[in-house]
Formats: structure tokens, sequence, C-alpha cells
């Protein structure tokens, strides 16, 4: 483990972080395998059974579980890892365990290799957020996979229980302050004692849940899984020999590290930030809180911080592990969407210091067992930005086609129903129609409407007749939403909604535990607008009566006219005949809306995905009768641009060196003599020096923060800090650079400094 | 002379099976033709009929059945060449088709596909969202309706949607499964209108719960319907003007026959037909070989096919895929990768290894040795390289193979990696063999059995050769090379061999306790649809059906298919049926792995009622042999080295006579490669069966008895 600032990070009172070396007991003897041959063809041979192997594991899950979090949520992972717990293969299922499970491989040789000490068929359980998972409810199996007496290597998994006790049911408390309000974290204990499940620690973990025969099938299912990893991989020691099968390994790795070595050589030095924002940290708080993501590129190695974010506080916190998990949840598809999930060759480059006590890497006591929704979510939308940027600088132009902006379910909104359904019977469930949730936009393209977000790819969404055969609900409709995603030149896609009554019961009692409604949580890129908020409307029905199908259709059909809810709700009831209406979170755009293709604007219009006025107001379309009217529009779009700049000659220097390097879409370095300036790639006026932050030069344009997305809302109904949404024009062009939500008075974000050597 | 008479229209290549009395076979390999593809059925049938010195017209008025299988709507599907197709929909659910779950840009693309952003993407829609129209009507989970269509607002939307160019219209309503009724109206009123108009309803083409997957078979429907209805229209004139009478049957991807005029309704059905032909028609060699257990294989051009016949049935699944749409149509349980005789090898650059795949150079360039222009050695090229196919009696001489070719892009390719051609060659095929290996240990494990209890079936063009490599690490019981010369044109067999059948189903949520009068009710009602529908189809045999409940755990999710012992059923049957669950469930996915506190649920009920194909049997191999079956030897690498090794002509191969590798055995089109320590014995039926010299002898028994 590491020390920051005098704090052991050990995973006690604060999280576990592994030091470069691990302290392991010299009787633990570990295989290194330094012996043996690899041709290629044998190599290619193991590699594809490795990979095999692993989706063999993850399909067993599957299997034996049965339950709708593994077979529709797919809310787990398996993986393969090297002695010391170097990931050689992660798997295709939620990408933010894999942040997660090397820490509790890492821990367990630390701490487990004396006593209880580690052997032959032995499996570890462990849910704790300070050593390896984003929340309680995310519990992992580590299984050693010895060959004679010596440690091969490890599988493992990690999987969603469906509910680990605590004060709530399914373990999202919207009202935990700290983690005695929730499922109990347990450190890893060898629940598989040389092949033999121990009773006693099974009971201890079993006992915890109001479900335990699901946990006890959960459980079965995830040893399972462990089990024909482990089989099948000493099968490939059996015939190929361990130390050919140890090559193998290390040569996967090696392989991916090389891939990614080589993409990080064509990108240049420098620090990227990115700063976001939650709100409402408990029921009838009304604060928003700041978080801070910093990269920094240092020849082959990068580097995250969480510096500047503010302290953990209420029932939005998240721990070390699921901070980092959510990093690698953007790192993996980005820069290694081609290493068939062989993450460890990028980790051994890529390295964090967390900030302990902040609410992105919060110490023990905080409450975390939100983090699966919030906090690994906001992670993930900050990682997306700085490593976006990132990308951009690279003189190798390919990287700009692997990255989008952000996806949706930037917040996760948690609908969590509970009560009596059609037939009589108590049923606690939730609504996963957010995995149907966009991608953004992309540096050539736009995003996908209800594409299924990149951290996911394999999460599914129920089928609505699903839903209401299990719930007693009756849907008003499910569709995609028009102007939702974020306006650019190229724009995010649209996000899924949906409306629902109370059907067949007397009531639901609905939960809400998420952030993102106030503002919006899905940042955009280079000028391109966030996606639309979290939206949580909720029409009781006016009368006792209970209005009939057309009359909710109206009522939802206007969302406008419907009452909002707070991100923390608590024990909301719903009647027959209540309109309940949720949007997820949509995915941001990319580039100046104004530079948006006609032809691309026409094609929405005519798909429904915008209206023309939207159109009008965020792209600077003129449209009609249906149809974009160019000469009007090409006018609009001039006269904005000049407002934009306001009127005033502030043009400034303009530079004639050549490009030296790009900060981003708008704005580039060039020479001039020795020195190197910033400045608009459009038109070229100088807007800072070499490392000086862009966003000096610019013009800035403060709005509401409302202005941001068409779809939203004042948020003072739920918070009093004042938010804006600030405009970065070129002065000479009036080109849109970039923009940023921020509370008022917090500083201008310095969002890219490219250190050229 | 009566005749049996199958056509297999594939990418390439449309093939003709013709079988006499004597259960002599003759095929017969013509150009396929996608302008017209009729114009190559009708070259294929008349090449056929002239192996038996007849004329088209003379073999048709012989033939007692004619089966075509077809890729038409396939194509027209993935070449988006459908009908311009609109949709009536629930109100507030358009976007069904376009929201696909959020999963439509991951189904079925391969695992290292899923996270390349940049070129992942969904399918392209088959219907406009300009072409879905929203109809106020409801029904809930109960199939209460809450609300029923009017006829006005059916016939303003399907006006509008006809003005607008729509040429066939689907209808998906929500619960329609369960309560069919809004649907039907809705049906009846578009065809008062539009009398001749292609229409499609969701609760008739995939009655089943799940909006996504049933719209989807029903838009899917309603866009390849007017393709394939003319594709059989052309079949149909050219079999009529020929002096044919039959009943015209077309292969379905359940792996059985039914008339073209319930494939004109339900064209969807002849989707993913094409691998159905092969695993049919090994279904029908394992009954008659009694052997309960298969795994086959299919070896392409482009892809690997793995199919399962267990306890002596084809296994089905409830969901199919095609082009990143998943739809409810039961079909052959075929699982898929693209490894086959033409895919491409090439150094991976991030790793500096040799690849194998998925992408194919088709028959077009081709493989190098073919001369066509292809310059990308393939997995064939290798073959050819290693000395497994002969470069002079490729296409029984008709085309001849350049191994000078092959072993240069071998060497180009093999060199910076210090790899000699010959290594290279053979890494080439050790690579796509144990993929090969891997799919088929995930297909049969992964569905909850052990391969030691079956016997391999190896066909397709490149299954031979190839057979004894992947077949042999998995332990099966003994391969097979089924039908001598017929190997590569499996699939045109099984499709004039196929039984009529077709698929009925029902889903409706019963729990314990069973309504066991309801549930008897439901099976007679799909009783007398499938006899109906069959009945049009042949006139030969008795109607048979298979029975069977979907169920599952309350709490669970996986439903398996159990089959109804006792008919009608009684409360007693009702318990067996639970036990019959549960002990399957624990087969598939573990013991103690159910949730019997839970609660049982019977979800979906199936019918498969079927008329055995009466088929005459293969004609016993003569034991006299009067030619010597040993061609020649060659050099043939294995194991690091090349060994002299004996070829021998199949067709002339003493029966029961165990030849030991290293061997070649050539058959039409395709060899089978005998490794050292490996025998192939042909049987009386013109079978290979591959077995290592120390296996388990009772595979051979088995397959012979």
């Amino acid at each position: 483990m590491v020390v920051i600032d005098g704090k052991r990070m050990d995973g006690h009172k604060h999280s576990y972080v592994p030091g470069e070396k691990l302290v392991i007991s010299p009787d633990l003897r570990l295989h290194k395998g330094f012996g043996g041959d690899l041709d290629p063809i044998t190599y290619e041979v193991l590699r594809h059974s490795l990979w095999n192997i692993n989706e063999e594991h993850g399909i067993t899950i599957v299997r034996v579980s049965g339950s709708p979090i593994a077979a529709f949520g797919y809310d787990f992972n398996p993986c393969i890892m090297s002695e010391e717990g170097e990931f050689v293969y992660f798997g295709p299922y939620l990408q933010f365990h894999s942040g997660m499970q090397d820490l509790n491989v890492k821990w367990i040789l630390e701490n487990r290799s004396v006593n209880p000490g580690i052997f032959d068929g032995d499996m570890f359980l462990s849910n704790d957020p300070w050593i390896g998972t984003c929340h309680q409810q995310d519990t992992a199996l580590m299984c050693p996979v010895f060959v004679g007496d010596e440690l091969f290597c490890w599988v493992g998994n990690t999987l969603h229980f469906a509910d680990l006790g605590g004060s709530t049911p399914g373990g999202w408390s919207p009202a935990a302050m700290t983690v005695f309000d929730e499922p109990v974290p347990t450190p890893p204990v060898k629940i598989m004692e040389r092949g033999r499940l121990r009773a006693d620690i099974s009971d201890v973990f079993v006992r915890r849940s109001r479900l335990p025969q699901s946990v006890a099938l959960d459980l079965r299912a995830v040893i399972a899984g462990n089990t024909v990893a482990k089989n099948r991989i000493l099968q490939l020691v059996e015939r190929y020999g361990a130390d050919t099968v140890k090559l193998a390994m290390r040569r996967i790795v090696d392989d991916s590290e090389r891939v990614f070595l080589d993409r990080l050589s064509h990108i240049p030095d420098g620090v990227w930030r990115e700063r976001g924002y939650l709100e409402v940290a408990y029921p009838g708080d009304r604060g928003v809180y700041q978080g801070m993501l910093t990269l920094e590129k240092q020849g082959s190695h990068l580097h995250f911080d969480n510096a500047g974010t503010d302290g953990q506080v209420g029932s939005i916190n998240v721990t070390y592990a699921a901070w980092r998990g959510g990093i690698l949840s953007v790192l993996n598809p980005f820069m290694g969407p081609d290493l068939l999930f062989a993450i460890g060759g990028m980790l051994r480059h890529v390295s964090f210091t967390p900030a302990p006590g902040s609410f992105t890497t919060a110490d023990h006591p905080a409450a975390v067992c939100n983090g699966g929704g919030i906090g690994t979510e906001f992670s993930i939308s900050l990682a997306n930005n700085v490593l976006a940027r990132m990308m951009y600088s690279s003189h190798d132009v390919k990287l700009r086609r692997y990255f989008t902006a952000n996806n949706g379910i930037s917040q996760w909104p948690v609908v969590s129903l509970n009560g009596v359904d059609q037939r009589g019977n108590p049923y606690q469930n939730m609504i996963l129609d957010w995995y149907a949730a966009p991608v953004g936009a992309y540096s050539f393209r736009d995003g996908i409407a209800t594409g299924g977000v990149y951290w996911g790819p394999k999460q599914i969404a129920p089928n609505v007749e699903h839903n209401e055969e299990m719930m007693p609900i009756l849907y008003l409709y499910r569709r995609e939403i028009a102007n939702s995603g974020g306006a650019g030149k190229f724009v995010g896609g649209a996000t899924v909604g949906i409306a629902f009554t109370a059907h067949g019961t007397e009531q639901i009692l609905h939960q809400v535990a998420t952030c993102g409604l106030t503002h919006p949580t899905s940042m955009g890129l280079f000028g391109g607008n966030p996606g639309v908020p979290n939206t949580y409307l909720f029409q009781p029905k006016a009368a006792d009566d209970e209005p009939s199908l057309e009359a909710m259709r109206e009522t939802a059909a206007h969302p406008d006219a419907i009452p909002r809810l707070s991100p923390k709700t608590f024990n909301l009831i719903q009647h027959p005949g209540d309109v309940y209406v949720v949007w997820a979170s949509g995915a941001a755009g990319y580039g100046d809306p104004l530079e948006r293709d006609l032809d691309r604007v026409q094609a929405d219009l005519d798909e429904g995905y915008l209206t023309p006025d939207v159109a009008r107001s965020d792209l600077g379309v003129v449209v009609e009768h249906g149809a974009v009217q160019a000469e009007a529009t090409a006018a609009l779009r001039k006269a904005e641009r000049e407002t934009r700049v306001g009127g005033e000659d502030r043009k400034g220097r303009r530079t004639d060196g050549p490009e030296a390097g790009a900060v981003g879409e708008y704005v580039a370095l060039y020479a001039e003599g020795g020195e190197r300036v910033q400045a608009c790639r459009r038109c070229r006026t100088v807007l800072a020096p070499e490392e000086g932050n862009y966003k000096d030069g610019c013009r800035m344009l403060v709005k509401e923060v409302a202005a941001a997305h068409p779809l939203m809302k004042d948020p003072k109904e739920f918070i009093d800090v004042e938010m804006v949404y600030r405009q970065f024009v070129c002065p000479g062009c009036g080109g849109l650079i970039e923009t940023e939500i921020a509370r008022v008075g917090d500083a201008v974000l310095h969002d890219t400094q490219l250190r050229l050597r | 002379m009566k005749f049996i008479c199958g056509i297999d229209t594939g990418g390439t290549f449309t093939d003709c099976y013709v079988q006499d009395e004597q259960g002599q076979a003759r095929t017969y390999k013509a150009f396929t033709t996608p302008h017209d593809y009729a114009e190559g059925v009708f070259a294929s049938l008349s090449g056929a009929a002239g192996l038996y010195g007849k004329g088209l017209r003379e073999l048709l008025e012989g033939t007692s059945r004619f089966v075509v299988g077809t890729t038409v709507g396939t194509n027209a599907f993935l070449e988006r060449k459908g009908a311009r197709v609109g949709l009536l929909v629930t109100r507030g659910f358009a976007d069904t088709l376009h929201i696909m779950r959020g999963v439509g840009r991951v189904t079925g693309v391969d695992p290292d596909a899923t996270m390349a952003m940049e070129t992942s993407a969904k399918p392209q829609p088959i219907i406009a969202k300009d072409d879905i129209r929203e109809i106020d009507e409801r029904v809930d989970s109960s199939g209460q309706i809450l609300q029923a269509p009017t006829r006005a607002a059916v016939l303003a939307a399907t006006e509008d949607l006809r003005r607008q160019g729509v040429t066939s219209i689907a209808v998906g309503y929500l619960w329609a499964f369960k309560n069919p009724q809004n649907e039907v109206m809705t049906k009846s009123w578009i065809t008062e209108m539009w009398p001749d108009a292609f229409v499609s309803c969701s609760h008739e083409i995939a009655p089943k719960i799940g909006e996504y997957e049933r719209f989807a078979a029903t838009a899917i429907n309603a866009y390849i319907g007017p393709v394939v209805t003319d594709y059989v229209g052309r079949v149909r004139r050219i079999l009529r003007e020929n002096g044919f009478s039959r009943p015209i049957l077309v292969m379905e991807c359940n792996g059985g026959v039914i008339n073209e005029e319930i494939i004109e309704n339900y064209p969807v059905l002849t989707l993913n037909s094409g691998p159905a032909g092969g695993v049919s028609g090994s279904l029908a060699l394992a009954r008659q070989l009694n052997i309960p257990n298969v795994i086959t294989t299919d070896v392409g051009g482009t892809s690997f096919d793995v199919g399962l016949v267990v306890d002596g049935q084809l296994a089905l699944t409830a969901i199919s895929q095609i082009g990143q749409f998943e739809y409810y149509v039961p079909s052959i349980d075929v699982q898929t990768i693209g490894s086959g005789g033409g895919s491409v090898a090439y150094v991976d650059p991030a790793r500096r290894v040799i690849s194998v795949g998925p992408e194919s150079a088709g028959a077009f360039p081709g493989p190098v040795c073919y001369e066509q222009g292809g310059t990308r050695p393939t997995l064939t090229d290798a073959d050819v390289v290693l000395g497994y196919i002969s470069p002079d009696d490729f296409l029984g001489g008709r085309k001849r193979l350049n191994r000078d070719a092959a072993y240069a892009s071998m060497r180009e390719l093999g060199e910076p990696l210090g790899l000699t051609p010959e290594e290279t060659a053979a890494g080439i095929a050790q690579i796509s063999e144990s993929q090969m290996a891997d799919l088929v240990r995930r297909v049969v494990i992964s569905r909850g059995h052990d391969p030691r209890d079956f016997i391999l079936f190896a066909y397709g063009g490149a299954g031979p050769v190839h057979a004894a490599a992947y077949g042999g690490q998995l332990g099966v019981k003994a391969l097979i090379v089924p039908g001598g010369d017929t190997a590569a044109v499996w699939s045109a067999f099984g499709v004039a061999t196929s039984d009529v059948k077709n698929t009925y189903e029902y889903a409706s949520v019963f729990r314990e306790p069973f309504d066991i009068a309801a549930i008897n009710k439901i099976f007679a009602t799909l009783e007398s649809r499938a006899s109906k529908d069959l009945r049009s189809s042949t006139d030969q045999g008795h109607v048979q059906y298979v029975r069977e409940l979907g169920m599952r755990y309350s709490t669970q999710l996986h439903e398996v298919y159990v089959p109804v012992a006792d008919y009608p059923a009684t409360e007693e049957s009702a318990l067996k049926l639970v036990a019959a669950f549960e002990q399957a469930y624990g087969k598939i996915y573990g013991q103690e792995a159910g949730f019997r506190e839970a609660g049982i649920e019977i979800v979906d009920f199936r019918v498969v009622g079927f008329v055995p194909a009466e088929v005459p049997a293969p004609a016993r191999i003569k034991d006299a042999v009067a030619v010597s079956a040993v061609k020649g030897q060659r050099a043939v690498w294995f194991a690091g080295a090349y060994e002299e090794s004996l070829v021998y002509s199949g067709a002339h191969l003493p029966v029961h006579e165990a030849v030991p590798g290293p061997a070649i055995v050539e058959l039409a089109t395709t060899a089978i490669v005998v490794p050292p320590k490996f025998t192939v014995t042909r049987d009386d039926w013109n079978n290979f069966i591959v077995q290592t010299v120390s296996g388990n002898g009772d595979g051979a028994k088995t397959a012979n008895v």
C-alpha cells in the first residue's frame, strides 16, 4: 500500500491503494514461469483459448444465477489475472469492475497470504468498497489457481447481488449518512477452503439479505464461474505446460502494453482537466458539490488525480476503487478498443493519486451504497472528457475517431419500485430501461440514439411487456426523446424516456436516489452542448376518479406542465392514474452547433429527432414547413456569430506561423520564431501564450445554466447555489470554442495545457 | 421411377440433389443467379435431369417430392432490398424497432468489435420512422382490452401510408399475443380497404411475450414477404410449366419443410434456413444409423456452423438473429464463426503473430491458389501447401489450383516471423482448427452437454479436411463424414430429405397450481392449426406432434422447453412435468441452480407438428470393388514434417476396412485428411468414420448398427 499525505492507504480508514511492490508472505510460492518457449502459432492458439475461457466463465454466471440482474443487466464481469494480480483478460460486460478486481487480488496477497494463507482450492469473497468494489451490492469472488505448489494465476468475478441488507431494500439508500446505514461491507474472507464451501462463512454472508435464496444462488453462480475457468486453465497447462501458458499470458499483456505505448507516443505531454457537479447529497440538502479530475501525461505515463474535489458528504460518495473503475471504463474502449479487453498492459503505465476524504475517493465510514449509480458514472463522465481532449491532441489523427462525447446515463436514473403486484405478491424491482441510453457525438459523425453506453456494451433493456408482467405498471410510452441529445457540429444520440402509471395495484412505493437533475452531467466537447439532464416528472391525478388512458397520454404529452421530483425523493406513492415520467440523462454534442451540416439537420427533422424551434435556438437553422432554409440560415448564423462577438472589434492579433500542436478542435499551438502561441484554428486570432488558458483570450458569454439544454428547467426549485453556463467564443470570428458549467464564482476551468518539449 | 429432388440456392452455387427409388443420388451444381434466382434453379434442375439422361419435364413428372431451400429472403434483408413497409403500432411505442432494447449495435457482433466505438453502429432500420403510425389502442398484461382501435383511425393511417408508397403492412400491438382482438380487427379493416395488401400481424407471426422481438419478426416478415412471394411464384411457374403438380415444399429455419402457400404468408420462416438443411440432413442420417447425439459441423468458404442433435431431436432456439436484429421465430440452434476455407490469414501488426479470419476472400477473388486475383493467403491455400487438397483434382479436376502461388504467399506471410512456408501453413490450419474446436466446445458445454456423449459430423467443402484436427481434440466418440461424395453438398441433401414440419406457438403465463384444462385446450387449438397446414403440404404419412412447454422458475429468467410426455395432461402428469423441468434445468444450468421456493411458471406453449419424410434409404454400397481405391501417394504435412501418404478414391474404398493414417481420401469437391494415429472406415451407406487408433471403439460400432 502507499501513503498519501501521511495517510495509510490500506483499505481500513482510507481506500486501499497498492504500492509498486506487493508485500507477500515468502511461504506463498508464486509461479513466475521464465522457462519454456512460445512460437507464434501456439501463442495465437492460447490467446484465443484464454479469451474463450473468460467467456465461458461469464456464460456460466448468467446460466447459474438466472437473476434479472445477471441475465438482463449483465451487471458482472469475469477476469483472468497473473499470479500477482495483473489483468490478462477482462470481460465484455460492465467495464467499471475493471478498476476494482485487481485491487482485491493485491489486497488478498498482501493481507491474507500469512493468515489464513492462500492455498489450492481457496476462493475469497469481498464486497468492501474500501478495498475493491464500487458499492457493497457488487461482490467479488477471487480464486487462486495453483499448479503444483505454486500460485499460477487468478481467476475472478464481480456480480451485483440483488439484496445484501442495510436500511433500504436493494441497497440504494438516498438517506444513508454513513456506511452504518447501509449493507455491511465485508473485506476478503475465505469462503471456499481447499475446494469446500465454508458453511459458517456462507451463512454469515447469506444471513444479511432480505432475499437469502437469491443470494445463495448467486453465490453458487460465481463459484461455478470460477471453477469452470480454473479447470479450463489447468487443462491448458496440462496440454501446453505451465511455462508456455504463462508466457502466453505475459505476452498478451506485453502486446497490449506495446499498442498502448505506441498510441501514447503520438500524444504530446500535457495536463487535461474536467470539472463536474453533483447536487442534493441527502433529502433536504440544497447543496451543489464540485468534483475534479486531472490527467497528466508525461512521456509514456498517464497520471490521474482528483485534487480539488469537495469533501465527502451525504449519500453521493464513492471510494478509490469506484473512481478508478470509472476512469478505466473510459480508458479501455478509447485507448484500447482493439486489445480484446487485455487491459493489464495499459495499467502498467497508468497511476492514480486519490484525495482521501473527497467525495470521489471517500474515507470510511462515508455512505457509499449509491456508488454504482452516482459516483461511478460521475467518474466516467469526467474521465470521458479529459481522455477525449488528450486524444484529440494526438499527432495520429486516427485517435480522434476512437472517442465519443459523453454518453447518456451520466447519472443512473434510479426508479426503484416496491409493493404488491397485480397477482397480490410482494415485489421489489428497478427500471432497467436505461440500458438503452444513447452514445455521444463523435469527432466525425453523430452519436447513436438509444445505442447503449460504451462502458456496458452487453447491457440490455427489458421489453415493456416484461416490465408490465413483473410489476403492476402500465406504460404510456417508451420512446426516443426529441431534442434530448446535446447540440453541436455533431449531435448526441437521442435518449430514452418512459411514462407509466400504476395498474392492477392500489399503489406503488418509489425511491429516487440519483443526481444530475438540476444541471447536465453529460458535458459536451469543444463547444458541443451537454445532453439533457435526468428528468423526473410526476403528475398526481386530479380527482378521485381514475383518468382515462387518453387523459393520461395527454398529460404525458405535455411534460412542461408536470411537477418535478427532487433527486432524493423518499417514499413517493403512485396510485393508478398518477403519471410518472422519467427521461435518462442524454448524450453530449461535439463542436460548434452553428457548424452543423444542413442535410443532417433536415434528416433529424424528418425523423423527429429535432423540432424546428430547437433547430433555430440551438443550431441557428431556419425551418419553414418542415424544410431547412439555407439562405435564411446562413443569415441567422452570421447574425448569431456577430452577437457572440458582441459587436465590438476585439479581433486582436492574428498569427501566421505553422501549426505546432492541436489543443482542441478549434484551438492550436502555432510556432512564432522560438515561441508558440495558442490561437483560433478558424481565424488565427491569438488567444493565449503556450501554457496559458486559451479561454482567457476568448469572449466569455455567461448564461443561466438552463441555457445549456432546451429541455432544461430552472434548477432553483431544488438547489440554492446559482449555476451558470459559460460559452467561450473566439473574438476574431465568433466561432464557439468551448463551453462549461460552473457554480457562480468558480474559476474558469483550464481544461487543456500542452507541454511540448 | 419416383424421384425426390432438393434445391439449395446458396451464395455462389445453386446445388441440386436428386435421389431415385433405389436410393442412388446425383448432384449438380449451377451458378446462383441473383438477378433472377429462379434461373439458377432451372439450370441446376436441368443439369441434374441430364445426369439421368432425362429432360426436365421427364424428371419432374417422375418426382414425388420437390423441396427448395432459398436465401432470397436473407439476401433481400441483408442488402435492404425488401418492400417498403408501413407499421401500425400501439400509441407510445413507435420507436420500439429503433430502440432495439439498447443492444442494436452489439447484437451478434464479435466481442472484440463491441468496444470499437469508431465503427460501432446500429443496423440500418428496415422501416423508416416516417412509415410508422401510432394507433390509439391498448391491451394490458392480463389481456384485458383497455382501448379498442377505431376503424376510422386504422383506415386513415393505412391510406396515408399507402399514399406514401408503402407496399406491405406490419401491425404490432402490445400484448397482442395475449389477446389478439385489436390486431385481428385492424387486419380485417386493412384488407377490406386494400384487398391485395400483404399484412403481417404480430400475434400471427410470433405470438410470444416481448414486443421488440415480436415486432421485429413481424416487420421482417412484411419486409421480405413480397420478394419471397415473387421468387416462389417464379419457381412455381417453372415447375408447373414442366409438369410438376404436387405441393412445392420450402425449407424452413426450423429444419422442416412446408407448403409454399404457407411460406407466402410466413416468409420469415425461410431466414437462416441455410444451415438448417445440413443439420436436418444430419438428423435423418443419425436416425438411420441409430445415433442419438450428434454435433454437426459445416465448414464452408466463409463460416463454420455448429449445430446439435440431442436424443434424436434437433435443438431449436426461440430467438433468432439476423444482421444485428433479434426476432422471435424458432429456428435450429446453429452457432457460427467466420472461419472457413476462404478465411484470410494476416500478420497482426500489434501482436506480430499470424491471425486468421473472420474476413474471407469469398469466391472472388478467392484464395491465392485460385489465380483469380487473390493475393492474401487463406486457409484453402494452407491446405494446398500442406498436401491436404490435391491441386489437380479440385472440383473434380474442373479447376486446377496453383500450389506454387499458394506456397509463395505462405513464404511472404511467414518470413518476417521466422517461419518457413510449411510452418506458416500448418500454423494457419492449427489456429483455425483451434478456433473451431473452441466454438464446438462452447456450444456443447453451454447447453449442458458433454462432448464425450456425441458423434461429430463434418461436412461442407472444408469440413472433412480439418475434422480430425478440430474434432480429435474434443473427446467425441467418433467423427463421421456423411454421405461420401454428398458431404460437400450436404445441405441440398438435407433440403431434399427433411420432414414436413412447422412450429406453432402461444404464450401465456400459468402459475402453480396449473389449470390443466386450459393447457390442454391451448394444445388442441395449436394442433388443429398444425394439422391443417401440414395436410396441405403432403398427403402421405401421419401428422405427429411434439408438444413442449416453456417453463421457468418465477424469479429467474431462463426458460427451458420441456416435452409433454402424457397428453392430454392430467393433474398427475403435471407433477411429472415439474419434475422433468427441474431435471432439465439442472442439466443445463447446474444442479441446485433452480430456485424451487419461488414457484414454477409455464410461459410458452409450442407444438411442433411434423410428417416424417418418406425418403428411400441411401443405397447400400456394393461390396465388390472393381477398381483399386489407391490413387497414388503424396507428401502431406503432419506434426512438423512431410509424410508420404497414400491417397485413396473415396468412391472405390472397400467397406469396413480401416485405412490407417497418414492418408487422404478424396471425395467430390473435398477430401478427408487422416492424420497418423487415426483410421478411416467406410460403412455400408457411404459414410466415412474417422477415429483415433487408441480411441474408443464404441463409436464405430454404434455408427454401424
